[in-house]
Formats: C-alpha cells, structure tokens, sequence
C-alpha cells in the first residue's frame, strides 16, 4: 500500500471552530497529503463545530473526486464529535472511512455500502470480478457501490496492467491495521 | 454627574428581559444606577442584560459610572450575583454588600468575548463545569454538555464576526435553573446590523435561511439538538425581530430589544433524564 499522510487535528487545538479555523485546518490537511492519501486522527480534540468540519471534508471530498488513487481515513473521533460530524456528512451528502474499534466504518453509508466495504477488506487488493463473486451479487450491481466507495476514499483503483483485453482495474481497501499503524507511528500533541 | 435610573421588580427572565436595556447614553458623563431591589427571580437573560447596561454605559465615557442595587430577596441576591460574575470597570455593587457564596449553577457568569480563542475557552468550560459531579442531580449528561458547547462557540463566534458598530464586545452566560433543571446558554451583543435597520424581521428570515444553507452556527446548532432529540428551545431577538424554534421556526415582529440576542434553552423540567 502507497504512503499516507496524517493531519492531527489536535495540533490546531483542542475546540476546532470557524469557518476560517476549518479552511486553515483544509490546507494543513491537503499539505500533509501523501500519494497513498491521509489519516484525519481527532485524538485529543474535545470540541469541533459542524462549520469547521464542513470546510475540512468538503475540500477532502473534491481533492477526492479528483484522484481515485487516495485512500482517506477519519480516526480518534469519540462519540460527540462524531455526532457532529455524522450532521456534515448527512448534510452534504458525504461518506467516508472511519476507524472505530479498529474495525472500518463508513460514515455516511448504506448498510449495502458497508457491507461491501467489509469484503473489500478481506480480499485487501481486488478487480470487480472477485468482489461481486465475495459478495454473491452480480457485476452490474457492484459498479455503484465501488463508484461510491471510491468517491469517500475508502478504496482505491488503478489500471490493471495485467489486463490483456479492455479497460480493467484493479481496486485496494486499506485494512485497519495499515491507518491503526499509522496512527501509532505518530504522537499526537494534546 | 448626571444619574440615569432603571429599575427591576418581580421575575426578571427570559428573553423578554433583554427589551429591559436602556437605550445608548448621549455620552456625557453619567451615573447608571440599575435598581433590583424588587427583583425575585433572574436567569442569564437578566445577566446579560445587565452587564449589556453597564458595558454600554461605561464604554460611552470614560467618566461615567453605574451601580447596581442587588434585590432585598437573599436567595435571588445570591444567585444574580453569581451569574453577573466580573462587573466591568467603574461598575459597583453597594459599600454594604456581603458577597456570597459562588453557585456552581451558574456555569459561565455573564462576560465579555473578545476573540475566538476565549470563545473557545467557554465551550470548553462548559463541556466540563456542566457535567462536574458538584451539580448532583443537575449536572449535564456529556451529549448535553457537549451540545451546548459547541452552540456557545458557534453562536459567539458569529457575533464576533459581525460586529457591526458594535460598542461592546459580544455577552455570554450559561447557568442551569435549580427547579426545572433547565439549562440555558444566552449570547447578546449590542451590534446594530439587524435591529436597527428598516425591516429587522425580513433580514432576520433572510439570516435563518442562510444559516441552513450554509450550514451555519444557528442552523447546525438546532440540527445537533434535534437529532439528540433534547426538548430544547431557540429564541432571537433583534430590535423588533423574534424568531423561536422549538422544532421549526416561528418569526414575528414584537417589542424592541437592542442588539442580536441569543437563547439557546435545553428543557429538562419533564423528562428528568440524562440523554
């Protein structure tokens, strides 16, 4: 798995709020960005006001939109920022990949969706094919559900070179162990 | 010295009390002697009334000074003391008061903001105070406290953000009422942006509507109260201006109060549960 950047969001400080905060915390989180994509960790953030949060996942949404190769995952969130948080994300109609328990949830998501990012999870790095037969569903029920998983960032795609007819691809789900490490390989300022 | 007199009686709560803030002074140095000796029962809406007073009175000369007469009842004595907090400078209580004891009910006491980071200095205070095991039975289950802190940052910080001639900085308090539980979070601020403009009550819809576009501090407030579920009560007042929400919104116009007040209401009084 390619490289991942982390914003710790604890160093802006312990309560995230404005507008202004939330537009400086988006370039600091685009900045810390790397190939492989970002670890957002909220570990020792007390307060984050829904206004500061919409700037910081509207703009990781459209850097998303923009790359299918990134892999973007929230963590260290507890229960109320998540509740602030799950607010954006109903709002602006977002999804994206949560630690919790070290499990991978996704925020925003259909039951379906989550579902089928659980199996993206098990086989790790995949093409379509291996997924629907994973999932017991059919090819062209899956072609949505990956758009969607790969608009939150909680997979990836790249051309599968390996391919010899057509245009394939060939997906990866970060497992919780490759953000969890991450995580553990960093000391977050409270 | 020229004196200028107001005088309090009865139960001085609610948003109704914000009407109850005389009018800017002419600027000449002045006496303001704010008379509560009738006065029964306060809240943070008479808090931060009364610290609008003396701010706006004492900001408008560097002479002027004001007073306050604190009411005769000792309980209500006890508690208006302990939600005005801090009087600003040149402002008195009389020579013979005995100070009472702090009432850890009052959670923020009515202050000035200056800036975002004292802001967030009080959603912190709160997130905190409201749920410290000294309150008993009426400490803040954590969603509660959280909620409310996060309404104060963000209501504060729009009245930092437009602070049109503004002659003060913007007021907070926070204070749970002992009997109902009731816990409140009021943010006043003198700026004249709204109330004194022609048609308060239509820029104030145009406010409400561009809060929820934009997901604003007052809309993701009530949208964070409503998926909780909290029985909780929403109140603006600017000049002439009224909005209440309590589930949906209700505007009207009605008496005229100076500023953009604020009155974040988390009702407790009949499901005594801890959400």
């Amino acid at each position: 798995m390619k490289k991942l950047g982390i914003v710790k969001m604890a160093e802006i400080g312990p309560v995230l709020s404005s507008r202004d905060g939330g537009r400086a915390a988006a370039d600091k989180a685009e900045a810390a960005m790397k190939p492989g994509g970002l670890v957002v960790s909220f570990k020792g953030v007390e307060i984050a006001t829904p206004s500061f949060l919409d700037e910081v996942f509207s703009r990781i949404a459209g850097l998303l939109r923009q790359n299918e190769s990134l892999v973007i995952a929230v963590t260290g969130l507890d229960d109320e920022v998540r509740e602030s948080l799950d607010l954006i994300f109903e709002k602006r109609q977002l999804r994206m990949a949560v630690l919790n328990n070290e499990q991978i949830e996704l925020l925003g998501g259909t039951q379906q969706l989550q579902e089928t990012l659980a199996a993206a999870q098990r086989l790790g790095s995949f093409t379509a094919p291996d997924l629907a037969e994973e999932l017991k569903i059919k090819l062209p029920s899956l072609h949505q559900r990956l758009a969607a998983l790969l608009e939150a960032g909680a997979i990836t795609r790249a051309p599968d070179k390996s391919a010899k007819h057509g245009r394939r691809h060939v997906y990866g789900a970060p497992s919780p162990k490759d953000i969890e490490d991450r995580r553990l390989n960093t000391t977050v300022l409270a | 010295m020229n004196q200028q007199f107001v005088s309090l009686a009865g139960e001085v709560v609610g948003p109704g009390v914000l009407q109850q803030i005389p009018p800017p002074p002419s600027g000449e140095p002045e006496e303001l002697c704010i008379n509560a000796t009738g006065v029964t029962k306060v809240d943070s809406y008479a808090a931060v009334a009364i610290q609008a007073a003396f701010q706006q009175h004492v900001a408008a000369n560097p002479e002027s000074t004001a007073c306050l007469w604190a009411p005769a009842d000792p309980e209500c004595q006890r508690r208006l003391y302990s939600l005005l907090g801090n009087l600003p400078e040149r402002c008195t209580l009389p020579d013979d008061f005995e100070t009472p004891k702090r009432d850890p009910r009052s959670i923020i006491p009515a202050m000035a903001i200056s800036n975002l980071e004292e802001a967030e200095l009080i959603g912190r205070t709160i997130r905190v105070a409201g749920s410290t095991s000294r309150l008993g039975n009426l400490r803040l289950s954590a969603g509660q406290a959280q909620v409310l802190a996060i309404g104060a940052v963000a209501l504060l910080d729009n009245a930092l953000k437009h602070p049109t001639e503004n002659p003060c900085s913007p007021l907070i308090s926070c204070s749970i009422e002992a009997k109902s539980r009731n816990v409140q979070v009021v943010v006043h601020d003198l700026g004249k942006g709204v109330a004194n403009k022609k048609a308060p009550l239509s820029l104030l819809r145009q406010g409400l509507e561009q809060s929820k576009g934009q997901l604003g501090g007052i809309s993701s407030t009530t949208e964070l109260l409503q998926r909780r579920g909290d029985d909780a009560v929403l109140v603006i007042r600017a000049g002439t201006a009224q909005a209440r929400w309590s589930g949906s919104w209700e505007t009207r116009d009605g008496g005229y109060s100076p500023g953009w007040g604020i009155g974040l209401t988390i009702e407790r009084d009949q499901a005594h549960k801890a959400k």
